[in-house]
């Protein structure tokens, strides 16, 4: 049967596994390499594009310094997401090829990113990459075989998981509950302002409501999907939920790191509140990513990106099977005016099921780092955060740009024009009432712990 | 239109999860109403073979509807990618079957590459 959802597939079968594989083995590869031999392969991963202006030789100048980088970074990664493809069932050969042409356009788009005239109109390589891949994915006929390489979720979630790599999990313990308390804040008023809106004022039909909701708060595409299913929406629904969640993503991975900028938010309280105010984890990355580049912070200053993570995975991602389950047991009870003993029976594995997987994953690579930096002696710890980790945070950079370009590239207007006014005003009203309360809690009631986040 | 457009934005799978275990509310009932000896068991045995006839029968209904069968830990379960949930809900329920008797689970996919 065609479409098997991932949570039904076998373990070693779904993106998360594979992420997962991927991103705790460089880990340790590059742990492993730093502390007893052979970093020099590693090192030579991490790709960087210097700044230029009219000069394209600083550019090709940069390069030379590590001329293998391009093709090592290309061979390395095409193989372990090729090894990942094969056994998930992709078709090699497609994938293959078309990794290799958005890897080549990564590169290109890398190059104009980093030029000072595209910074000056705030087209950073996030919002470029994204600019550029909806440009060509919707004016030009891309043939059927590239669309086996555009797997935004598996380079995305690739990417989390070597960002807890570089993620302290002291700061998690710290800032976790925090995350989760704004998030429970935001996505529970998010949510029934939705779906009060739907409901009360729109008519919709409630599961319909539900999802519109649970994209709008709980965690975007995944969130729709999610409680989409649990409360049994139409496909019509969650398609039209999705695209809503797409449009307002896409709107916002510029409209958010704009906005904070203006406001002189710094770096910390940002992150958070973009990942308050975002609806999906890639764009999320990518408005994170562009306010970093927006506002010219050191090269290894994460702290937007950081406060971001532990909003967007920590704060809401993880509670998504709760969110589902609730709104399975309203579907079968409230919906269809049953008791509890009368109604069908829900299935309370739904919490487990549903849970992002990748999410583990991103704990063991951050609790695997801590663990060797204390293991490891003050000066060469200091060293390998410095030196080892910046090459992971390198490699996760790559993975994000990949990530910004499939969401261009997937990204079809046409699809989503059809999604309806009450649906889009029902959302909007979401929308309205989240960004600024997203802004209110991360610069104003918890901007210590924000701002705390180094 | 190309071949990234034509590709849906979501694809499903409707399943419907029929139980070959005892109502365990059915279950105690028997088992508490009863005194412990053979005709107790006898009765759950009857009650079986009732809830094996039910399940049969929402078989042969979800069949003429086109879904597949599979069986996983004493769970049959009917797959379709055609029927939408609430469709086959509404479906049972007007051939007269009560909401306990089955249980439907709905999974999403998103559409390749998307967001």
């Amino acid at each position: 049967m065609a479409g098997v959802p991932q949570a039904n597939l076998p373990f070693y079968k779904r993106e998360d596994t594979w992420a997962m594989i991927i991103a705790l083995l460089l880990t340790a590869a590059i742990t492993g390499t730093y502390l007893f031999g052979g970093f020099g392969f590693f090192k030579s991963l991490a790709v960087s594009i210097p700044g230029w202006s009219n000069d394209f030789s600083k550019v090709t100048a940069g390069l030379n310094k590590n001329p293998a980088g391009i093709f090592v970074l290309f061979g390395f990664f095409l193989v372990a997401f090729t090894i990942g493809a094969k056994v998930m069932g992709y078709r090699v050969k497609q994938f293959v090829a078309s990794f290799t042409v958005l890897y080549i356009v990564s590169i290109i788009v890398t190059i104009f990113g980093s030029n000072s005239f595209m910074k000056t109109y705030q087209l950073e390589t996030p919002l470029l990459a994204l600019v550029v891949g909806m440009i060509v994915g919707n004016l030009i006929n891309l043939p059927g075989w590239f669309r086996e390489g555009l797997r935004t979720e598996f380079y995305v979630k690739t990417g989390i998981v070597l960002m807890g790599a570089t993620l302290p999990f002291t700061i998690i313990m710290k800032a976790g509950p925090m995350a989760m308390l704004q998030a429970t804040i935001v996505a529970s008023i998010t949510f029934f302002s939705i779906y009060f809106a739907a409901t009360k004022l729109f008519k919709l039909d409630p599961r319909f409501a539900a999802t519109l909701g649970a994209g709008g708060s709980v965690c975007g595409v995944s969130g729709s999907i999610a409680v989409g299913g649990a409360c049994r929406a139409e496909k019509e629904h969650v398609s039209i939920a999705i695209s809503l969640v797409v449009i307002w993503a896409v709107i916002m991975v510029a409209a958010l790191p704009a906005a904070a900028l203006y406001f002189g938010m710094a770096p910390g309280p940002a992150g958070a509140w973009i990942g308050t105010s975002e609806f999906a984890d890639a764009a999320g990355f990518a408005a994170a990513e562009q306010y970093n580049a927006m506002a010219n912070l050191a090269v290894g200053d994460d702290r937007a990106v950081k406060t971001f993570t532990l909003m967007k995975v920590i704060g809401r991602d993880m509670f998504v099977g709760v969110w589902a389950l609730l709104a399975a047991i309203m579907s079968v009870t409230l919906w269809e005016k049953k008791s509890i003993g009368q109604s069908e029976r829900v299935d309370y594995g739904e919490v487990w099921r549903r849970f992002p997987k990748f999410v583990i994953g991103f704990f063991i690579a951050s609790i695997f780092t801590t663990l060797v930096i204390t293991a490891l002696d003050t000066k060469t710890g200091a060293a390998y955060s410095k030196d080892a980790l910046a090459i992971v945070k390198n490699l996760r950079g790559w993975t994000f740009t990949w990530t910004f370009l499939c969401i261009g590239l997937t990204t079809r207007f046409s699809a989503l024009a059809a999604a309806g006014w009450k649906p889009f005003l029902a959302f909007t009203i979401g929308v309205i009432i989240n960004v600024p309360l997203g802004y209110y809690l991360s610069n104003v009631v918890f901007v210590e712990y924000w701002l705390g986040v180094k | 239109m190309n071949a990234l457009q034509k590709t849906p934005i979501v694809t499903y799978v409707t399943r419907v999860g029929l139980s070959l275990e005892m109502d365990p509310d059915v279950c105690s009932a028997v088992m508490t109403a009863s005194v412990v000896g053979p005709e107790m068991v006898r009765e759950l045995g009857i009650k079986m073979a009732h809830r094996m006839e039910r399940v049969a029968a929402i078989m042969e209904l979800l069949a003429t509807k086109g879904f597949i069968f599979e069986i996983n830990k004493q769970v049959v379960y009917a797959c379709s990618n055609k029927v939408e949930a609430q469709e086959i809900k509404r479906c049972m329920l007007n051939a007269g079957f009560k909401d306990r008797e089955f249980q439907v689970l709905l999974e999403y996919t998103r559409g390749w590459g998307m967001l």
